[in-house]
């Protein structure tokens, strides 16, 4: 069994329209199909502006080196630094050791300097990945920053349609923002419409450790593309809790894009499914199947059905803890992560009522159970110690990102969520 | 289809629009009546997927009188096809979509102050972009307090060194059949946010002012 469903609740309301949850677990298989492992098309793409004068640089480069030396000769990488200008300091090449050795050379020649051109840099890498995109291999550009975009494209919205666009193109955009200075609403934000990871590294002596495990996964891949395919009954609509895409292919058709999943990833996505009213005694039935373009996730579906009922037996109904737990963990990093950019901008009031509401939210129907109960007891915490008063940058980085984190089922490191 | 599955409060609520703005669609010809009034209006999939292409058009800076002719010629299947559907197949490689934006934009530096001068239309590519889909359910969940969430960094203070000159274009929003409002990009966070405002504010206006 690679994936399974769970439903929050049995019976769904005669005379309104109801709303549901379903999770779905997907585990991802040991090893790919095939012999072998996919190989990875990569561009490194680093910030060399002048904030990142210093260790910063001498470390980024020193990350570039050791992220460079997981590959081998069937893998291509290229390394780009930005700053106004865009160097392409090593344009694509097949990963061989020659190849290895020459961009270590060619990286003791960069230095820090000027303002930061993000848009065009992370394009740049993104052309050299391009150029050798099609076919059996994991594209991504893996663009690291430390401060705010400032020359060239820097509207999130613009930034955020190009990563969608190039992830449609079978090349995937990765974040790493570093220190306290970076825009993580940005980072965050691009790579969730690329297709890849955000990453937040407090210090920059862990530039080499976030860049490897990063690499690595890409590595490791074992299905691409992943995606749910939905059937819902007629009138139902469907939205996504945590930061995966949907569209709507038929009208009861619909279509969850995962992303790609690594050997042995865990991975949880809640659907929240909005239901007409109904006769009672009628039945509703949801399918869930897992695609993806390794044929990773086989050719299975799994199917929760809900009946139609009066306001009584709903209200009397079971509740399924295993649904309403993940169902609270997204919304509460959902308000984590508002309220941080609330903190940010001094209005530490909202701030603190967001996290409250969702704790009072999340009491409403916890029921004596102790980890939901946990849940809104820590959210009350924090809205009353922490995000409604001033926050340190670090503190707040620290918040988005855990929130960034826990919405695509990863570990507090960032890491893909494995079985070990 | 099914008939009549959704109150106005259930399509208002699932399209992200005021019963006021359906009933001016509707008096507009770009949505079907329901047949009754009254609490008792059942609207279908059509409605919705209606509403739904309607704003995105209008994100598109379409005019009405040409949403209204393109919807008027969709059945209700084509219009959920296009409203919800999958976006087409990309035409371009990723490598041919970098070039063009990178192309894009040295063309556009190189008139930028001509551009600056006189508002022009958009440049295909940025009309052509898909729209995003905004994560606005947990506003809609927990209402007022959270209501305007959607960009939790909006407040960042803006960059240090002012847009380079020559990366300007100019964006056109179709706020009513007749007016239109042009804003020169790129803005600071905090001109962005008022520019949405703005925006809002003034269709709210305009729609009121509709019979």
């Amino acid at each position: 069994m690679t994936f399974d469903i769970r439903q929050d609740r049995a019976y769904l309301r005669a005379p309104s329209r109801s709303t549901r949850y379903l999770v779905v677990r997907l585990a991802a298989p040991d090893a790919p199909r095939r012999p072998g492992r996919l190989p990875v098309n990569v561009s490194l793409v680093l910030d060399r502006s002048g904030s990142m004068g210093g260790p910063k640089i001498r470390l980024a480069k020193e990350a570039v080196g050791q992220a460079i030396a997981t590959l081998d000769a069937r893998d291509r990488f290229s390394v780009v630094f930005y700053d106004d200008t865009i160097d392409v300091v090593v344009p694509s090449t097949p990963a061989t050791v020659d190849a290895r050795a020459a961009a270590g050379e060619a990286l003791h020649r960069v230095d820090a300097r000027g303002s930061t051109n993000l848009f065009e840099g992370w394009m740049r890498g993104c052309e050299q990945v391009a150029g050798h995109a099609d076919g059996e291999v994991v594209s991504r550009s893996l663009l690291l920053t430390d401060g705010l975009a400032n020359v060239g494209v820097t509207d999130r919205f613009e930034l955020e349609t190009h990563a969608a666009e190039l992830r449609r193109r079978g090349v995937a955009t990765s974040t790493f923002g570093v220190g306290h200075d970076f825009d993580e609403a940005l980072l965050e934000a691009m790579a969730t419409a690329g297709g890849g990871n955000f990453y937040y590294i407090q210090d920059a002596r862990q530039i080499g450790d976030f860049m490897t495990s990063e690499l690595g996964e890409a590595l490791e891949v074992v299905a691409r593309e992943v995606r749910l395919e939905v059937a819902l009954p007629p009138g139902t609509q469907l939205e996504i809790l945590g930061p995966e895409r949907v569209e709507r292919r038929a009208p009861e058709a619909w279509s969850v894009e995962v992303g790609d999943l690594v050997a042995r990833q865990d991975r949880e996505i809640v659907l929240r499914l909005s239901f007409p009213h109904g006769r009672p005694g009628d039945l509703a039935d949801v399918t869930v199947a897992v695609r993806d373009r390794d044929g990773a996730f086989g050719a299975g579906h799994a199917a929760a059905r809900w009946i139609y009922a009066d306001h009584a037996t709903n209200d009397r109904q079971a509740r399924t803890r295993e649904v309403d737990r993940p169902v609270a963990r997204l919304f509460a990093a959902r308000a984590r992560m508002e309220a941080v950019g609330f903190n940010k901008a001094g209005d530490f009031r909202r701030a603190s009522t967001s996290l409250q509401r969702v704790a009072e939210r999340i009491r409403s129907y916890a029921d004596g159970d102790r980890e939901l109960l946990d849940l809104a007891a820590e959210l009350e915490g924090q809205a009353l110690r922490e995000v409604g008063v001033a926050m340190a940058p670090a503190r707040q980085k620290e918040m988005y990102s855990d929130a960034a984190y826990l919405r695509r089922t990863r570990t507090a490191d960032g890491q893909a969520m494995r079985r070990s | 289809m099914p008939d009549g599955i959704y109150s106005l409060a259930d399509l208002c609520g699932l399209a992200d629009v005021t019963p006021r703005t359906v009933r001016y669609y509707i008096a507009q010809g770009l949505l079907r009546s329901p047949g009754t009034t009254g609490p008792g209006a059942r609207y279908d999939d059509g409605h919705l997927a209606r509403l739904r292409l309607i704003r995105r058009l209008q994100r598109e800076h379409l005019p009405l009188a040409e949403i209204r002719a393109r919807l008027a010629a969709l059945t209700d299947d084509e219009a959920i096809a296009q409203a919800e559907g999958p976006a087409e197949p990309p035409a371009e490689s990723a490598l041919e979509y970098v070039r063009g934006v990178l192309e894009g934009r040295a063309l556009r530096g190189a008139s930028g102050q001509a551009q600056a001068a006189a508002p022009p239309r958009m440049p295909a590519r940025q009309i052509a972009m898909p729209a995003m889909t905004r994560r606005s359910f947990v506003a809609r969940e927990l209402a007022a307090p959270l209501a305007d969430v959607g960009e939790p960094s909006a407040a960042v203070p803006p960059a240090a060194a002012p847009p380079a000159p020559d990366r300007s274009h100019w964006e056109r929003y179709t706020l009513a059949p007749d007016v239109e409002l042009h804003v020169r990009r790129p803005l600071t966070r905090s001109q962005n946010r008022a520019v949405a405002r703005l925006v809002e504010t003034a269709r709210q206006l305009l729609e009121e002012d509709q019979p």
